[in-house]
């Protein structure tokens, strides 16, 4: 992650001088991260493609004005965030977010590819801005701070956000009788080691 | 109830002793223990939904899309008072050039040109039409080759949508009847004590 962050760094500054390959290399490198960040927002598959292009024509547009090098990543997806929202606001409003812990059952007994298509149905059961920070942190694997500086907003925010949606998507994707089952189905007495994922 | 501290430790950014400190105290309490594997369970869920790949790839820097126009190459790179001044600079330059020319009283007769720079007119002005079809042809191509892929993406994407649906479907019909079958079997055992 340390390698790629001073590789990131060099390509940006490089493209800053006006190395056109360097900026090309990091199109290739991070189009896929940012198409599926915007897929995952979007949930369009050819909004997300179009809005992508966006984002790096706009990126290449105003790379010079990157002050950061080592903050590209934050700063492209600030971009991206942007342009997606920018469409969103265009489009009808979504619903607002209901809670449904019923919706718990459904979890119980399925195969990956059915959990793949249960996950689906939850996270769009959550709200854009808990969508998104789940996205960020989740599969994009942002720290804290970055997520902050992608959204513009406190840590506490986005931290709040981010919570409020893993207390609805546990609910829906594990449930705590599901849990204490397991656990009771587990060696007798034996208890739950956090630090090793095993039992002790 | 568990402690909303909890969800700290998911992701690797709690700095220690405070790690340290909440790890012990969840190993030792079974309200957190349980809320702490629900929240990995929950992770590990969502880590089943993996990306995709873009259906085009983004065009680089060096294609057509990313190429500055006149206006933006003259306006861009911070120099633009710079540049304006440049223009307004040249433009009086021709226009001065052209009121010298207009305010002569003698009308100078046609050019006469030698027959290697009427060919040298004549390659200029075919290479200039070249130029323009190669483009509007290069255009078309990519037009329709886009129009293609955006519609063999959209007829893949829709048959995998229909055969994962498929699929689910089938599978979740085989688990419902395995696992009645499993419940009926474990009704039909006597429980421990009897």
């Amino acid at each position: 992650m340390i390698f790629r962050e001073v590789e990131d760094r060099d390509l940006v500054l490089r493209a800053q001088k006006g190395e056109v390959d360097a900026f090309n290399v990091l199109v290739s490198r991070w189009e896929r991260r940012v198409f599926n960040y915007l897929l995952r927002i979007l949930r369009e598959r050819e909004d997300a493609q179009d809005v992508a292009q966006e984002v790096f024509l706009k990126a290449f547009q105003s790379l010079r004005r990157l002050e950061s090098p080592a903050k590209f990543a934050s700063w492209l997806f600030r971009i991206a965030h942007n342009e997606a929202y920018s469409l969103l606001r265009k489009a009808k409003p979504e619903s607002e977010f209901t809670f449904d812990p019923a919706g718990g059952d459904t979890l119980r007994r399925l195969y990956p590819a059915e959990t793949a298509l249960a996950v689906e149905a939850a996270m769009a059961r959550l709200s854009r801005e808990q969508r998104e920070a789940v996205v960020l942190k989740v599969y994009q694997g942002f720290k804290f701070e970055e997520m902050a500086e992608v959204l513009g907003e406190p840590v506490s925010t986005v931290k709040s956000r981010l919570y409020a949606a893993l207390d609805f998507l546990k609910d829906v994707l594990a449930p705590v009788e599901e849990v204490s089952r397991r656990r009771g189905l587990a060696a007798g007495g034996m208890k739950h080691d956090p630090e090793t994922g095993g039992t002790v | 109830m568990s402690c909303p501290e909890v969800k700290e430790l998911l992701f690797g950014e709690l700095k220690e002793p405070e790690r340290s400190a909440l790890m012990a105290h969840v190993s030792g309490c079974e309200a957190c223990t349980i809320e702490y594997e629900r929240l990995q369970a929950t992770t590990a869920a969502l880590g089943l939904v993996a990306d995709q790949e873009p259906p085009v790839r983004i065009r680089f820097v060096s294609d057509r899309v990313f190429e500055q126009r006149w206006w933006q190459r003259v306006l861009g790179g911070g120099a633009i008072w710079a540049n304006a001044g440049l223009a307004l600079a040249t433009c009086l330059a021709v226009a001065v050039l052209i009121w010298f020319q207009t305010s002569r009283t003698a009308t100078p007769g046609p050019p006469v040109l030698s027959a290697a720079e009427v060919q040298k007119i004549i390659d200029a002005r075919v290479g200039q039409a070249v130029a323009v079809a190669v483009a509007e042809n290069d255009r078309r191509h990519d037009s329709e080759m886009k129009t293609m892929l955006a519609s063999y993406e959209r007829d893949r994407a829709k048959q995998q949508q229909q055969l994962i649906q498929q699929i689910a479907a089938a599978w979740q019909l085989d688990d419902q009847i395995k696992t009645r079958a499993l419940y009926a079997a474990i009704e039909k055992q006597p429980s421990v004590g009897q």
